[in-house]
């Protein structure tokens, strides 16, 4: 009947295999994509590989600061993923945590509470998708995916008519000063290298990793949080309690977007733009981080550690999106989205199915 | 805003809508949630456009653009009825590949206000599509109640059993979603070519309806004559928010009223899981879950 | 027609299934394959009909030699398989599946019904859904629908309650075979088939040991040997001296009168009645009734994860009625399903649910060794455990764990001839130590053999059975479960 054979494997492929395959599949299929449509849309052959192969790139401090909120985004979705929740809805929590630090802006709270105030909206927020999918089994990827765009046209209105910077743009008044991260200073030389990269995102990132790792395979939280993803049925018979399980998968998860977010935000304009892209689901300030560093959190699920890696990869293709102009920057954006997944989807066809084509075997 | 124009507004958006919800009905019933419908309708927006434009003929232009509807859908047939990938996870990618290529094929035509479809007159065009939307819903209906329909169900029920009864679940899943591709593209060269709704093509245009369209499916309980109703009704909420706003009656700013179909879908998505989970209404039963020959567990 | 499957080899991951497992079935035969639960019967079936694909070997349908079967072909040429949990759309009626089945719509369905059921004398309600029917009902739907569709083979999987207590279908496939079509039984159950077959191929762990045909009536003993390595069969007559060695009424002051689980007036599903029972500290209790006749329901009611329409659930006098599984769990009950993955994910290693189960890595190989669970190491996937050894695990961490309460669906289900004895030791030592069970299960010899008392559940509630006539004639059980 079918001329497909696929069966799930039964064993683990080896770290070597997984970094090889996903690197390889991952780096072919959204640089490729990514330059076959910049030359469909009338890019020039010689621009292209000027940005494409500038070296320079590959250390500077956009890059590296770019890895380091991707790789903060990828660990906290890393969480929600080996709960089982896969959350699509990254755009719309970064945004939503833009929002509350604004918030504390506005009303002069103070860094701390900015945190505490965007880590409550977040865990609210991503409660929706997560415990509709625990307790009435509907798909928290379509839901998540779907209040990105609620989340988006709520900023939008709220840079727009709420708090609002200046008249001719609709964009919010600059963040106070005293809502700040410790940044590396100018006079230091890593500066060169990292750019303005707050030393509290660093050690949250590298003490992220560690607790992860440890925590997921060794640890009984950890195996309570990830019975989560086989089955409800499993993790109550087997004495997790769940609404626990699933407010410390938020928690944490929250924790860290906030710092990924918050790195964007006080780093960089220290504004909250207007999000053009909103219908199509992608956020001006966050480019479509969300979905990316959800593909790379898929990647990564069984070896934290080797998000790193990827984040750095996407962080140097954003480099190129950001070479480019226009509505180039449009196409670009939504390409990655479906690239980034599409990789995804594709390393773990290679990895954990075996696939044979049976045109031999006929009856 | 004269009564007999919004009926023409609603009733033309709403025949659109119906198209969709028909197809995604259709794929649902045999276990496929086909996320690229999104892709699909911007693709088929995109390219009515550029061959209409191109050809300065709209039938051309309808005809080409429900067609290319179908390669969002090839690509999660590829990978989620042949290969057991997540087909919620590849109907996304799906839709945002295809999504970035409708936006490359709408900018190789001039910018121009392209031809609409209109036999006789609008009014007429109007009711006619409208009237072919609610026999589609009647046709899928009474097709569903015949032995291809009972075969449709059980491969959405419960694959392996169907394939143990000799049922080729393959060939039907790749049939029916090969169909709401075809829909999907017929919406989005519908949004383009039909008139009250139709305006110029611009990036980003149909964005969102795929999805608002998957999301609200459920509601029509995966019966088609209740869909023609949901397809109507969300007719009248897409018309609701722009008259609220000239109207004036409630302060709504452009984004909120954008955000409405969103919620609702989010809102009746959540409502109708909850339902079903008190055993109120049936879905069917593999819906989303991707076919893979397991012999031993897992 | 004439089907050899010839030296057929199957693996699942490195579990050896089948072993160069071959056999023959003629036209007008009635074959049975014996063997116990893990011998490879089930797997031979599903090869011969094309549910699954074997490594090596090959399959002869009249002689046309086919590397591996599919099932569309398999009932174009007339092979049906009817499964020991038949495969049929639930949501929908027996006409409906039946209507799957037809290809040529001209013919009514109704008529086509009567027609055979009154030429084979079997009676079955197609115009029920097939969720509200029990097991028996679905194989006898299945089977009928297989006749209308022209079947020449029949592969019944593990038919036993229908063969024992259905007259009119022993006499249908005696006839059916006569008609000149060849109908394969397999079963675990010796004196279910003995009297039905004309030859029959006795398998062991994947091999297939002897073919016998002549005598077959006067050979139930060698047949058991065969069969089991150890001598002693699950399927021998109940010896009274067995059980009490155990549970004599002496041993009675060991058990506590408290009441640690009481059902009250529970209902659990709309047909029916409430149901009363009760464990006492230290006893081992058995509620027994027909696969699908309300012991899923009151399991997952027991669980938490189904309401009780009405009712109470009470433990150690407290209503647990409301309380979410894990609240359960977290009093001290254990909950053993059906489904054994329902409890132990597949994907896990085996140090991970052990450690989800508060035991440390350096107690795990004491533990597991406490029924003899085969395993490579602690970081191997649970999935490289064979069915068998996945129920021992369980049984391992209800060891070591030692809750108040062990509530269990077919605590046995999966378990080889070994791994049942390992098992109901356990129990019974564990009961010493404290541990009361409450076991739910269909078959009533597993009951006998290891409860102090037994319930039978039926539409009349939760029956209790006087244990010392069971013991002289355990068919009052069986019609108590039927009634």
């Amino acid at each position: 009947m079918n001329s497909i054979y696929v069966r799930r494997k039964s064993d683990e492929p080896s770290t070597v295999k997984i970094i090889i395959i996903s690197l390889v599949i991952f780096t072919i299929i959204v640089f490729l994509g990514v330059f076959s449509l910049m030359l469909l849309s009338g890019y020039e052959l010689k621009d292209l590989i000027n940005i494409f192969f500038d070296y320079r790139n590959l250390l500077s401090p956009i890059t590296i600061r770019y890895s380091i909120v991707i790789a903060l985004l990828s660990l906290a979705f890393l969480i929600n993923v080996a709960g089982g929740f896969i959350n699509l809805g990254g755009e719309g929590l970064i945004a939503l945590s833009m929002l509350a630090f604004l918030i504390a802006s506005v009303y002069n709270l103070g860094i701390f509470t900015a945190f505490v105030l965007s880590i409550l909206l977040l865990i609210l927020w991503a409660s929706i998708p997560y415990i509709s999918k625990v307790y009435l089994e509907s798909s928290d990827v379509l839901i998540s995916f779907l209040q990105n765009f609620i989340a988006l046209f709520i900023i939008n209105h709220i840079v727009t008519h709420v708090f609002r910077g200046e008249l001719a743009r609709p964009r919010s008044p600059p963040i106070d000063p005293s809502i700040n991260l410790h940044y590396i200073s100018q006079d230091n030389i890593l500066y060169n290298y990292l750019g303005r990269v707050s030393i509290e995102s660093i050690i949250v990132l590298l003490v992220a990793v560690v607790f992860l790792t440890y925590l997921l395979s060794r640890t009984k939280i950890g195996y309570s949080l990830r019975l989560l993803s086989y089955s409800t049925k499993t993790a109550s018979i087997s004495g997790v309690n769940i609404p626990r399980t699933i407010f410390l998968n938020l928690l944490m998860s929250a924790i860290l977007i906030s710092f990924a977010s918050a790195e964007l935000l006080l780093g960089g304009e220290r504004k909250i733009f207007y999000n053009e892209n909103a219908k199509i689901g992608i956020g001006s300030m966050s480019f479509g981080l969300g979905y990316v560093s959800l593909s790379i959190a898929i990647l990564s699920i069984r070896k934290p550690y080797i998000s790193l890696l990827y984040s750095y990869i996407l962080a140097l293709g954003y480099m190129m999106v950001f070479s480019s102009y226009g509505f180039y920057r449009l196409i670009l954006g939504v390409a990655i989205v479906g690239l980034s997944l599409l990789s995804v989807l594709l390393s773990e066809l290679l990895l954990r199915y075996e696939v044979r084509l049976n045109w031999r075997l006929k009856h | 805003m004269a009564f007999e124009t919004l009926i023409l507004q609603i009733l033309s958006m709403g025949s659109i809508l119906i198209f969709g919800i028909l197809g995604e009905i259709l794929s649902e019933r045999s276990g496929v949630v086909n996320l690229g419908i999104e892709g699909s309708i911007a693709l088929g927006a995109a390219s009515a456009y550029a061959a209409t434009i191109y050809f300065d003929n709209c039938l051309i232009g309808l005809f080409l653009g429900t067609l290319s509807g179908v390669l969002p859908a090839f690509l999660l047939i590829l990978l989620s009825v042949y290969l057991p990938l997540n087909m919620i996870v590849v109907g996304i990618t799906s839709s945002s590949i295809f999504s970035a290529v409708s936006i490359v094929i709408g900018n190789l035509v001039p910018r121009l206000p392209q031809k609409r479809l209109i036999l006789s007159s609008e009014e007429f065009t109007i009711y006619l599509i409208f009237m072919i939307s609610l026999m589609s819903s009647a046709l899928l209906y009474i097709v569903m109640r015949q032995r291809i329909g009972l075969i449709i169900r059980s491969v959405g029920e419960d694959p392996y059993t169907a394939y143990s009864m000799g049922i080729n679940i393959w060939r039907i899943r790749t049939l029916s979603t090969i169909t709401s591709g075809f829909l999907g593209g017929l919406v989005g060269s519908l949004m383009i070519l039909m008139p009250m709704v139709s305006v110029i093509w611009r990036e980003g245009l149909t964005s969102g309806w795929g999805y608002i369209l998957v999301a609200i499916t459920p509601a029509s309980l995966w019966n088609p004559l209740i869909g023609a109703l949901l397809g109507i009704f969300m007719g009248m909420i897409s018309f609701l928010s722009i008259a609220i706003q000239t109207s004036g009656l409630i302060p709504l700013s452009t984004d909120l009223a954008s955000l409405l179909p969103y919620l609702l879908a989010v809102f009746l998505y959540v409502l109708i899981r909850g339902l079903f989970l008190r055993k109120l209404i049936a879905a069917p039963r593999a819906l989303a879950k991707e076919f893979v020959l397991e012999e031993r567990y897992e | 027609m004439e089907i050899k499957l010839d030296q057929i080899i199957k693996f699942f991951g490195s579990l050896k299934a089948l072993d160069n497992a071959s056999i023959y079935i003629r036209s007008g035969e009635i074959v049975g394959l014996l063997g116990e639960n893990g011998a490879g019967k089930t797997t031979l079936m599903n090869i011969l009909y094309g549910l699954y694909r074997p490594d090596k070997g090959a399959i002869f349908v009249d002689g046309v030699k086919k590397h591996y079967m599919d099932p569309l072909h398999s009932m174009k040429i007339g092979i049906y398989f009817i499964q020991q949990f038949p495969r049929l759309i639930d949501s929908m009626t027996g006409t409906e599946n039946l209507r799957l089945l037809l290809r040529e719509d001209k013919r009514n369905i109704p008529d086509l019904v009567k027609e055979y059921s009154a030429k084979y004398d079997l009676q079955v309600n197609f115009n029920k859904r097939v969720a509200e029917m029990t097991i028996l009902e679905r194989q006898k739907l299945y089977t009928l629908m297989s006749v209308i569709l022209g079947a020449r083979v029949l592969l019944l999987d593990e038919p036993n309650m229908l063969l024992t207590t259905d007259k009119s279908f022993r006499e249908f496939l005696r006839r059916y075979a006569r008609e000149g079509n060849s109908i394969l039984i397999s079963s675990h159950k010796i004196s279910a088939v003995i009297d039905l077959v004309d030859r029959i191929y006795v398998m062991r762990k994947g091999r297939v040991v002897a073919d016998i045909r002549e005598n077959i009536r006067e050979r139930y003993d060698e047949i058991l040997k065969l069969m089991f390595e150890y001598g002693v069969g699950r399927d021998k007559e109940y010896p009274e001296t067995l059980h009490s060695e155990y549970a004599t009424p002496g041993s009675r002051e060991n058990i506590f009168e408290k009441r640690i689980l009481e059902l009250k007036d529970l209902v659990i599903r709309e047909d029916i009645k409430k149901i009363n029972a009760s464990v006492n500290n230290r006893e081992i209790v058995s509620i027994i009734s027909i696969a699908g006749k309300g012991d899923k329901e009151l399991f997952d009611v027991l669980v938490g994860f189904k309401k009780g329409i009405r009712g109470k659930i009470l433990y150690k006098s407290v209503d647990i009625s409301s309380e979410p599984p894990y609240r359960r769990v977290a009093h001290g009950i254990f909950f053993v399903p059906d489904n054994k993955l329902d409890l132990i994910s597949p994907r896990y290693k085996i140090r991970e649910i052990m450690g989800l189960w508060g035991i440390r890595n350096s107690e795990i190989s004491k533990c597991l060794s406490e029924t003899s669970v085969m395993y490579r190491s602690p970081e191997a996937n649970v999935s490289e455990l064979s069915g068998g050894n996945i129920s021992r695990m369980i049984l391992a961490i209800v060891a070591c764990n030692r809750p108040n309460l062990v509530i269990a669906h077919n605590i046995f289900s999966g378990l080889d001839l070994l791994g049942y004895e390992i098992a109901t030791r356990l129990i019974k030592r564990l009961r010493m130590h404290g541990v009361s069970f409450l076991l739910i299960l269909n078959d009533y010899e597993e009951a006998l053999r290891i409860s102090d008392r037994i319930y039978v559940l039926n539409e009349r509630g939760a029956v209790e059975i006087n244990l010392n006539e069971a013991y002289k004639d355990p068919s009052v059980i069986w019609r108590e479960m039927v009634s």
